[in-house]
């Protein structure tokens, strides 16, 4: 099945660089956006998830606050 | 792993960021085969002093042995709405969230290293910093780097008071321990770096803490049980450094083969 994924991440975040290396381990593309360098997006995830901390994964619409692998997962299928 | 340059582990010329340092780390364990359970949190250790257990919700672990290694955590302000603004303007890593605060005041508590750094990564991003210092901790010459700074405004002898905000943040009390008179910063972002806890809940109640709830260690990284070792940042070592951290792990590891080779 075909995923739309969304990642809003700063390039300084180690966290967000886990998610995202995560993902391509894992055989998944993803829009990789940089909310550090552009403030629509960084507002747009702000008004997405309610908060203001990275990393933001968009899954299909459903918002994932943080690296939580347990949920991506399962949102993803991927069985580890 | 957060740290965004790594500046003083020997050998790491040119520096990195501590995520490419542990990247590298990791490559170098996979090469050698070892087998890394990745996103697996454990949430209860126990020992009978022969065999260790580990255990999260789905699955439980057994060895004979085992080293801890868990590290410590940032060290929270303490205040009741502290979870509440948490991802809402406050923050432990200004690394990770720094650049979300483009063009917006903040607030940097703690006058260590880390709320120097901080402030000092700060810098290209916030329009105005101010950095909430109880007592000065940093090293003398991030402090002058930082006082040379037009947009840094240096809140001495002073301490978080309270977080102030509707949805988001949007203020930091501040209180000066020798005045004892209290004051209000309209912030949008406030980053706690305030030093850092061990953690060792997982086995407070398996092996000795010391009062700093720090594991206690002798020289060969052996705990008060029989099977339990431990290294780095939540043991009772003196020095937390990435250098001293990796320096202890090797001497665990040792320490762990010469107990399974000499055990009946």
């Amino acid at each position: 099945m075909e995923h739309k994924i969304r990642v809003f991440s700063t390039q300084t975040c180690p966290y967000c660089i886990t998610l995202k290396q995560f993902l391509k381990e894992n055989g998944f593309e993803f829009e990789d956006i940089d909310v550090g360098a552009d403030q629509e997006t960084a507002e747009e995830m702000v008004q997405k998830s309610g908060q203001k901390g990275v990393p933001v994964v968009d899954i299909d619409g459903e918002i994932i606050v943080g690296f939580d692998r347990e949920k991506i997962s399962k949102l993803l299928d991927i069985k580890e | 792993m957060l740290a965004p340059i790594v500046e003083n582990y020997l050998g790491l010329e040119p520096p990195l960021a501590g995520m490419e340092l542990v990247n590298k780390m990791v490559s170098q364990l996979k090469r050698n085969e070892l087998e890394i359970k990745e996103g697996v949190k454990v949430e209860g250790v126990e020992s009978d002093g022969q065999i260790v257990i580990a255990r999260n919700k789905n699955d439980s672990y057994q060895a004979k042995t085992t080293i801890i290694a868990t590290g410590r955590n940032p060290k929270k302000l303490g205040f009741e709405n502290e979870k509440k603004y948490l991802g809402k303007g406050l923050s432990y890593c200004s690394t990770c969230d720094g650049p979300l605060f483009r063009d917006k005041e903040v607030a940097i508590i703690g006058g260590g290293d880390s709320g120097a750094t901080s402030v000092l990564e700060m810098e290209p991003y916030a329009s105005k910093i101010y950095w909430i210092v109880s007592t000065y901790r940093a090293t003398p010459l991030y402090v002058d780097k930082i006082k040379k700074i037009g947009k840094v405004e240096i809140v001495e002898h002073s301490r978080a008071a309270a977080i102030k905000g509707n949805d988001f943040v949007t203020a930091l009390a501040v209180k000066n321990k020798e005045s004892d008179q209290e004051k209000e910063i309209k912030v949008e972002g406030i980053f706690v770096t305030i030093g850092s806890v061990p953690n060792s809940s997982l086995v407070e109640n398996v092996i000795k803490l010391n009062e700093r709830e720090e594991i206690e260690i002798d020289s060969d990284n052996k705990t008060s049980k029989e099977n339990i070792f431990a290294a780095g940042d939540v043991t009772s070592v003196p020095y937390k450094q990435l250098a001293v951290a990796a320096g202890e792990g090797v001497k665990a590891a040792l320490s762990v083969y010469d107990y399974l080779l000499n055990r009946e």
